[in-house]
């Protein structure tokens, strides 16, 4: 069984998506459990590609076509981790903060995260402190993602902290920011709950706030 | 490739860095840091302050070296300062030298405080035009610092220009217009960036008039369809190239075309050799002008790529989207097959 799961992640890592939407179809016939081919195959294989990218020995396509292959055997896996019973590690909303339409970084952060065992909810880009609010609610995420790419615009993280603080959400939503011009001692002066200086990094971050 | 291009020289930026312990960055005798510049032989030091060495930067292994600069510049002691200037009227010569025809200024990055950005702009500006005979380009995304920048433009040395206006930022074409500044004139829409080509030449279509109305036209005008990185999306490349010979064909030869083309290698290896067979690719579709860094990208190196190589093909093949992901590429870099860098 470990063989298998051992293969699923190899794959993965490769983003062979065929192969690992067939592995994981192989391991469900052979009755390998769900939470099993989740977290000792897909997730284990995102762990890794996010820890060589953090490194530098893998390039972002390669974390891309990754992400794609884990995408594939979870459309295989979900009906099974739905019959286990098996939950995703937390709801994560993230969006580019509003006045501010770049959306590259978060969309890698939305891979990273999804490859940690969230569920994303992805707000998109300009998005305003309501909006992320309201989808926290709708979606009972307890992380909020926040991006910016411009000084302009990384203001307005401060805005989402504040309504997060002013609202019901307060203590229960933790708000991380990231993005070109963002650092920890900005995340400090707003009084975000974290900053991740890349896409990797946010997904560890994530695991801590969400704990 | 034959073709004369339009150099923004990039490099006196905020967000450039140096990595810590690479050999721009030096441990001194003493236990203190110090930016390393001005060649092998007669090695120039400008001390980092240790605000920086304390920050999350620092211990990320970065430090923002032009940022370091505009430090030492407003509240360092006196050698500090006057290690400062040097430093940017260094980057600033290198960058002239290579042959750039304008010199980027962005200090977006250097603090949070608008005010205190407002003052390092026009620090920054007139420190580099005492030791340089270009003129500058005012890089930021906000009105305020724009106005700043462009008032501390020498005005008996050219139009300066502004980095950027677009239909997401009407504001910066007035201001633009008041200094009697040229364009950057980016693709960018009201409410988001586009995806593809006809995104680019819809907004850029809507933009022309307001540049129109305000005065702007023909060669005051640098359209910059906008470049996103070719490791996110394979077809990121060609949409961009495409929007040039598209724009090239609908606006006549006079305007000038131009864009970020170092960003379409970001997320990828040997970014060198990908940023020049980019910008040879742009000169091919149309395009007359780069803000790029002109130590890297100028005519002499144009002049030396060669189309049949290797490292050439590797390049053209994962702009063009054909070499998907970029598979055959990063291969080719781990086998050492890319050359130099």
């Amino acid at each position: 069984m470990s063989a298998i799961l051992e293969q699923i992640k190899e794959n993965l890592m490769k983003g062979k998506a065929n192969d690992v939407k067939a592995l994981v179809t192989q391991a469900l016939k052979e009755k390998v459990g769900a939470a099993d081919i989740l977290n000792k195959g897909l997730l284990a294989g995102m762990g890794l590609i996010g820890e060589r990218f953090k490194k530098n020995e893998v390039y972002v396509p390669e974390v891309l076509i990754a992400a794609r292959a884990m995408k594939a055997g979870m459309e295989i896996l979900k009906p099974a981790l739905a019959d286990a019973k098996v939950q995703p590690r937390g709801v994560v909303v993230i969006g580019t903060v509003k006045g501010d339409l770049h959306d590259i970084g978060k969309n890698l952060v939305g891979m990273m995260l999804e490859g940690g065992g969230f569920k994303v909810v992805d707000a998109g880009i300009n998005v305003d402190a309501a909006k992320f609010v309201d989808l926290c609610r709708q979606n009972n995420a307890t992380v909020i993602g926040a991006s910016a790419l411009l000084t302009t615009t990384m203001t307005n993280m401060k805005e989402i902290v504040d309504t997060v603080k002013k609202s019901d959400l307060a203590g229960k939503v933790k708000v991380m920011v990231g993005g070109a011009p963002v650092t920890q001692a900005f995340c400090d002066e707003i009084g975000a709950d974290g900053y991740a200086p890349d896409a990797a990094s946010a997904a560890d971050l994530a695991k801590k706030l969400a704990k | 490739m034959n073709k004369t291009l339009i150099v923004v020289g990039e490099n006196i930026h905020c967000t450039r860095i140096y990595k810590v312990g690479g050999s721009f960055v030096k441990t001194l005798d003493n236990g203190a840091a110090a930016i390393v510049y001005g060649g092998q032989a007669a090695p120039r030091l400008l001390p980092v302050p240790s605000v920086f060495v304390q920050g999350a930067d620092w211990a990320a292994g970065k430090v923002k070296h032009c940022a370091v600069a505009i430090w030492q510049g407003f509240y360092g002691d006196a050698a500090a300062k006057a290690a400062a200037i040097d430093y940017l009227q260094y980057l600033a010569q290198r960058q002239e030298a290579a042959g750039a025809a304008y010199l980027d200024v962005n200090v977006d990055e250097f603090s949070t405080d608008v005010e205190e950005r407002c003052r390092a702009i026009a620090w920054v500006a007139s420190v580099v035009q005492s030791k340089s005979r270009l003129p500058l380009s005012i890089d930021s995304s906000n009105t305020a610092i724009l106005k700043a920048g462009l008032a501390a433009c020498d005005k008996a040395r050219g139009a300066a220009m502004v980095n950027s206006v677009s239909l997401e930022r009407v504001e910066a074409i007035g201001v633009a217009a008041h200094f009697r500044a040229v364009v950057i004139a980016s693709a960018a829409g009201e409410k988001d960036l586009p995806s593809n080509t006809e995104q680019r030449l819809d907004n850029i279509g809507r933009l022309m008039p307001l540049l129109e109305s305000a005065g702007l036209r023909g060669g005051a005008i640098y359209i910059d369809p906008l470049v996103f990185p070719i490791a996110t999306d394979s077809n990121n490349a060609s949409s961009f190239l495409e929007a040039v010979r598209a724009l090239r064909a609908r606006f006549g030869a006079e305007i000038h075309i131009s864009g970020g083309l170092s960003n379409v290698s970001f997320g990828m290896p040997s970014r060198k050799l990908i940023n020049q067979v980019f910008t040879w690719m742009a000169l091919e579709a149309g395009a007359d002008s780069g803000i790029v860094d002109p130590l890297q990208i100028n005519g002499k190196a144009l002049a030396a790529l060669d189309p049949m190589t290797e490292p050439f093909k590797l390049a053209r093949a994962l702009l063009t989207g054909e070499d998907l992901f970029g598979a055959e590429f990063i291969t080719a870099h781990r086998e050492g097959r890319l050359g130099g860098d």
